[in-house]
C-alpha cells in the first residue's frame, strides 16, 4: 500500500485525497467534453452539474448514518463537518443518489421536461474508477475478506491476504465506461436512459462486490450498502424500463421502425 | 451523434404555489447571483453560531439528565439531531429559490460547491482515508 504518494517540502500528498481530487477533475473534464459533443447548452449544464455536485457531496455524508448507525450521526448530519477535509467524503452510493436527486431538482427548476443528463453517465464511471485506485493505494475502506487467490493483497498488520475490492470496483468502472461510451449514441439510450443504465450497472455490480467486502452487516447477512444498492437498483430499473418504452414509442412515431 | 442542445423542451406552464421571477436583464441575474453567494455565506456563519450554542445547551441538558429515569432517552439524541438543522435549512432554502428566484439558488449553490472544492483541495494533504473516524469498520 502507498498511503502517501509523495511529499512536497515535507508535506505529504495522500493517495486517497489526491485520487479523490483527480477523480472529480477527470470526471468533470469528460462531462464538459460530452456536454459539448451533445451541444448541451451551458445554461443547463452549469446549474444541473452544480446541483449534482453539491447533492452528491451531501448525499455521501448523510448516507453514512444509514450504513454505520447512530454513532456517526454527528458527522453525518452536521453540515459544518462536511467541509472538514480530515474526515473524508463518505459513501459513493450516497453520493450517486444525492447527485441524482440534486440534478433532478435542478432540471425541474429549469423547466426541462426530458432529461439531458446522459453526459453524466460516462463521467461518473470514470470518476468512480479513478477514485477507487486511491482507496486501494490508501489501503483503507475495509479492503476485503481473506482470500487465497493469487491477486490477494496483504495489508500492514495482517498475516493473510485479502480481496483488493477497490481494484475490482475500479476495473468494473473502467470497463463500464467503455460500454457506456459505445452505447451513448444508441437511440434507446437517450433522454436520461444512459444515465439510468449506467447507475443500474454499478448498483448491480456493487451489490455482488459487497459480498467480498467487510462492511457492517445489518440484517439477513446483507450490509447496509447492499440494501441501499438493491432498493436503488429496483427503483432505477423500473424507471429505466418505463422510460425506454416511452423513448421507443416516441421514436417509432417519428421514424417507422 | 445525438444532440441535446437546440430548443429546450420546456414544461408547460403550471399553476404553482411559488411565483417564479422572470429575469429580463443580465444585471438582474448578476444581482441575484451575488445575493445568493453572499447570502449563503452570511446565513451559514449565523447558523453555525446558533447551532453551536444550541448543541452545547442541549448537550449540557442531556448530560445533566442522563441518569434521571423520568427523562426520556430521546433527549440524549437531541443534541446530535439538532445539528442537522443547518443542513435542512440550506436544502429547503436552495430548493425554494430554485423554483422562485433561480439565480439566487445558483449563487448559493456556487458558494456551497466552492466550499466543497476548497475542502477537496485541502484533502490532498489532509485526507488520509475515507470517513477516517470510522474507517476500521469500512464505510463506503
Amino acid at each position: 500500500m502507498v498511503p502517501v504518494l509523495f511529499t512536497i517540502a515535507g508535506v505529504p500528498v495522500y493517495s486517497y485525497g489526491f485520487f479523490f481530487a483527480l477523480a472529480l477533475l477527470s470526471g468533470g473534464a469528460l462531462l464538459v467534453a460530452e456536454a459539448r459533443r451533445r451541444r448541451w447548452p451551458k445554461e443547463e449544464v452549469i446549474p444541473i452539474t452544480l446541483a449534482a455536485f453539491v447533492g452528491g457531496m451531501v448525499g455521501a455524508r448523510v448516507s453514512i448514518l444509514f450504513f454505520n448507525g447512530l454513532a456517526t450521526a454527528r458527522e453525518s448530519l452536521d453540515l459544518y463537518t462536511f467541509f472538514d477535509p480530515r474526515i473524508g467524503p463518505g459513501s459513493i452510493l450516497g453520493a450517486v443518489a444525492g447527485a441524482y436527486i440534486g440534478g433532478y431538482i435542478a432540471s425541474k427548476a429549469i423547466g426541462k421536461d426530458s432529461c439531458a443528463c446522459d453526459a453524466f453517465a460516462p463521467a461518473m464511471a470514470l470518476a468512480m474508477g479513478v477514485g477507487r485506485v486511491g482507496a486501494f493505494l490508501a489501503g483503507v475502506d475495509g479492503l476485503g475478506k481473506p482470500t487465497d487467490l493469487p491477486w490477494g493483497v496483504t495489508l500492514p498488520g495482517l498475516e493473510y491476504a485479502v480481496h483488493p475490492t477497490p481494484l475490482y470496483d475500479a476495473a468494473f468502472n473502467f470497463m463500464w465506461l467503455a460500454i457506456l461510451l459505445l452505447l451513448r449514441d444508441h437511440r434507446r439510450m437517450q433522454s436520461g436512459n444512459l444515465l439510468k443504465f449506467g447507475l443500474l450497472g454499478y448498483l448491480v455490480f456493487r451489490f455482488f462486490n459487497e459480498f467480498l467486502r467487510t462492511n457492517r452487516v445489518i440484517a439477513i447477512g446483507l450490509t447496509g450498502q447492499q440494501f441501499f444498492s438493491l432498493g436503488l437498483a429496483i427503483g432505477v430499473g423500473v424507471y429505466l424500463l418505463r422510460a425506454m418504452r416511452r423513448t421507443t414509442e416516441s421514436v417509432s412515431r417519428i421514424l417507422p421502425i | 451523434m445525438i444532440e441535446q442542445g437546440g430548443p429546450t423542451p420546456v414544461l408547460p406552464a403550471r399553476r404553482t404555489i411559488f411565483k417564479r421571477k422572470i429575469y429580463e436583464t443580465k444585471k438582474e441575474k448578476s444581482r441575484d447571483f451575488w445575493i445568493g453567494v453572499i447570502g449563503w455565506v452570511i446565513l451559514n456563519v449565523v447558523l453555525w453560531g446558533l447551532s453551536t450554542v444550541l448543541y452545547a445547551f442541549l448537550l449540557q441538558y442531556a448530560v445533566s439528565t442522563q441518569f434521571d429515569p423520568s427523562v426520556s432517552e430521546f433527549f440524549a439524541y437531541l443534541p446530535t439531531f439538532s445539528s442537522c438543522l443547518p443542513l435542512l435549512i440550506n436544502i429547503l432554502l436552495i430548493t425554494f429559490f430554485a423554483f422562485t428566484r433561480r439565480w439566487i439558488a445558483l449563487g448559493a449553490l456556487a458558494a456551497f460547491g466552492a466550499a466543497f472544492v476548497l475542502a477537496i483541495i485541502a484533502g490532498i494533504v489532509l485526507t488520509v482515508a475515507c470517513f477516517l473516524i470510522f474507517n476500521s469498520a469500512g464505510s463506503v
